[in-house]
């Protein structure tokens, strides 16, 4: 306060006040803290880990259906037949949230594809015959465990590739198929990933995620492996339990130790 | 009182930049006070072992490989054995290290408190909090600024920024600004004019005819239409971080929309400088709108040639940063006597009077409104004559002054008792959960190396 001039935020005056003063209340004065945080709600939290959750079982499903073909719990034709049944009570329930024409050509293109995948198998099923089972079931848990790394859960990111998710998909059912006795049993196993990772995540689109529904996927699919491989399912169990609650509601009570620093030294943001 | 300064940055001559030069400056204005001064860098290309620069300043060139970014790699003790002889055999009374992103200095001020030695470091640039990057960097600079005696930054915004990095205290940092030649950056001036004469003539001389009447009839055209035209510089990196993709924006709407201020058709056209991965962004641009008579790109400009080639050929100067901590280049333009158009980010602000530059928020309507602004003053003539900014820049931003101030902060630290070996290691103690007993650890072993160094030394010779 040498010569009686106040302080100045500035670099050209302020002759007089030593260099390394800064008075106290203009120092740090335009820090913000917490600026244009976005907190997420219980609901939405548990939503999201619903979405994952779904995905898991849908997998866990995928997994336990396999074994039943080929323990012959279940005949290739039954699964076939009751796939078919569920696809089209899932059409007429598209339908009334699509329009007709795009539900026609969906339906020319699975028709197509289904002709496709029948003349197919035989070649499909024999492809990774000489490879021994432990690989295989190593490689298809290595398939879906990048399916569900990749796959789209609605929150954009650098990992996130639909054809990845489902190429992967697709390729752990190609090793799987070559455990199977028929060239139908091996179609039937092709129908289901087609069903499982191609229409279910399409289908999901218009149906937003639930947390009750998730739960009853999870079940059902806990349910499903209990059949053949008790204590997996218990795992399963916890692990989707996990997904499910544990972790949205731990995240969300976290969120109370967001803390964000914003000040006139930050980067201008384009828009 | 005459003291011994040892510069250390990663970043000095050859390479060329704000703070190689504000490095070259300091030194020779320290010399030129009485004061010894050696820089200590690491080798560029051949340029290795000891070199003498202007004025008998002494240039260390080690020999220790730049690993990412023109940094040596982050050893944190590596170049003990070099710093430590350096500072004995010249008898280093100060430590003065530069540029937060050069590792060497980190090091040497390491190792200067290590050797009792009093250190002083010089913050350039402004940083982020949020990025992973961001963080791991500012965990750093808390290990490295805990045991300096001083930092100084270039401006308010930048102390800010470096107390809430760091978490030094506030007294502990001065702020000093960069400064500028204001002698060599001076307005457009009659020998200026002449050598732009002699440089057409030199031209082949149906050249020379063909751009002399081309020249003469446009001027007359331009006058007989009542059309002025005024020039818009912009000087820079092209990148990201500079704001270029305002500049892609604007350059068109500018070029393309007529502009009439009072009775007088105005043309703007630009002169763009520099270079980048941005560059090919702007020649996009121009060749969409086809503006390549009105948008002059001339590429990377040694500093040497800025003001020649750049800067008096233009009335206003364009600044479209999206962070700076003080831009050196505003003030350059203003000691050349243009009017500033720049946005109000970092320090900016506190660097020039509004009678001198246009402040905008860094969005596109903002930019147009100051530039048309900036284009009104320049024609009606109501800005600041060139003269007088070309003194207020010599007056406010000199060397003189700067090197006096940094010479007080040198007194006032080699009058402060040096904290004894136990505080240092508490203060790297505190500094974090885990990593502050390592680095309080690694002090220490460091501390024992200096004294096996000293007695080998001391019996082999």
């Amino acid at each position: 306060m040498s010569n009686g001039k106040a302080w100045r935020k500035c670099l050209y005056e302020n002759y007089g006040y030593p260099d390394n003063y800064t008075p106290p209340e203009s120092f740090l004065a335009a820090l913000q803290k917490n600026k244009d945080l976005k907190l997420y709600t219980k609901k939405e939290c548990l939503q999201g880990g619903a979405v994952v959750g779904r995905e898991f079982s849908i997998v866990l499903t995928f997994c336990s259906l396999y074994l039943y073909l080929r323990e012959g719990i279940i005949e290739c034709d039954q699964l076939i037949i009751s796939l078919s049944i569920v696809l089209c009570i899932g059409y007429l329930q598209y339908l009334r949230k699509v329009y007709l024409a795009a539900l026609i050509s969906g339906g020319k293109m699975t028709v197509l594809f289904l002709a496709v995948g029948y003349a197919v198998s035989p070649i499909l099923y024999k492809l990774t015959d000489t490879i021994s089972t432990d690989t295989i079931h190593l490689m298809s848990a290595a398939g879906f465990l990048l399916h569900l790394l990749t796959m789209d859960y609605g929150i954009p990111g650098p990992i996130v590739s639909r054809s990845v998710a489902l190429n992967s998909g697709i390729f752990s059912t190609v090793c799987l198929a070559s455990r199977l006795e028929s060239h139908v049993a091996a179609f039937a196993l092709l129908y289901l990933a087609v069903f499982c990772f191609v229409l279910v995540p399409m289908w999901s689109e218009v149906y937003n995620p639930n947390p009750i529904k998730s739960l009853f996927t999870a079940l059902v699919s806990v349910c499903m492996l209990a059949k053949v491989m008790p204590s997996q399912a218990v795992l399963a169990a916890i692990l989707l339990a996990f997904i499910q609650f544990v972790i949205p509601l731990w995240f969300h009570k976290l969120q109370s130790f967001k803390q964000t620093i914003h000040g006139p030294w930050d980067e201008a943001v384009l828009h | 009182m005459q003291q011994c300064i040892c510069m250390v940055s990663d970043f000095f001559y050859p390479s060329m930049g704000g703070v190689e030069s504000h490095i070259w400056q300091l030194s020779q204005c320290l010399m030129s006070r009485g004061h010894k001064v050696i820089v200590v860098t690491h080798f560029y290309d051949d340029r290795i072992g000891i070199r003498y620069m202007t004025n008998f300043l002494k240039v260390y060139y080690l020999p220790i490989l730049p690993f990412y970014n023109k940094s040596i790699l982050p050893t944190i003790v590596g170049s003990l054995p070099y710093l430590r002889h350096i500072f004995i055999t010249e008898k280093v009374t100060i430590v003065h290290g530069h540029s937060a992103f050069s590792s060497l200095a980190h090091e040497a001020l390491f190792i200067a408190s290590l050797l009792d030695i009093p250190s002083v470091f010089t913050d350039h640039s402004l940083f982020g909090f949020s990025d992973a990057s961001a963080i791991v960097t500012n965990e750093f600079l808390k290990y490295s600024l805990v045991n300096t005696s001083h930092t100084i930054c270039v401006s308010h915004t930048g102390k800010e920024n470096t107390v809430l990095r760091s978490g030094v205290k506030a007294e502990k940092v001065s702020v000093i600004p960069n400064a500028i030649d204001s002698v060599r950056f001076s307005p457009q001036t009659q020998i200026d004019t002449s050598q732009t004469e002699i440089e057409l003539c030199d031209s082949s001389e149906t050249n020379y005819h063909h751009r002399d009447e081309d020249t003469d009839y446009h001027l007359n055209f331009m006058k007989k239409r009542r059309v002025r035209s005024v020039t818009i510089v912009v000087g820079s990196r092209l990148v990201y971080r500079k704001g270029i993709d305002l500049l892609a924006i604007i350059l068109p709407i500018i070029c393309t929309k007529p502009c009439k201020i009072g009775n007088t058709w105005i043309q703007i056209d630009f002169i763009i400088a520099g270079d980048g991965p941005k560059r090919i962004l702007l020649e996009e641009v121009i060749e969409k709108h086809n503006l390549q008579q009105r948008v002059e790109m001339l590429g990377e400009l040694q500093h040497s040639d800025i003001r020649d080639k750049l800067l008096i050929k233009g009335d206003i100067f364009l600044n479209t940063s999206l962070t700076e901590a003080f831009c050196m280049a505003i003030v350059e333009a203003v000691s050349c006597g243009l009017t500033v158009v720049s946005t109000n980010v970092g320090g900016i602000s506190e660097v020039l009077p509004a009678k001198f530059i246009f402040l905008v928020e860094p969005n596109v309507d903002a930019i147009l409104d100051g530039i048309y602004k900036a284009v009104e003053g320049v024609v009606t003539g109501t800005r600041a004559s060139a003269e007088e900014c070309n003194q207020f820049v010599r007056q406010a931003y000199n060397w003189t002054q700067v090197a006096a101030r940094t010479e007080k902060v040198y007194s006032a630290i080699t009058q402060t008792k040096i904290p004894p070996l136990q505080k240092k290691v508490r203060n790297l103690w505190e500094c974090g959960r885990i990593a502050g007993p390592i680095m309080g650890v690694l002090y220490l072993a460091c501390h024992y190396w200096c004294i096996f160094l000293a007695l080998w030394s001391h019996y082999v010779t």
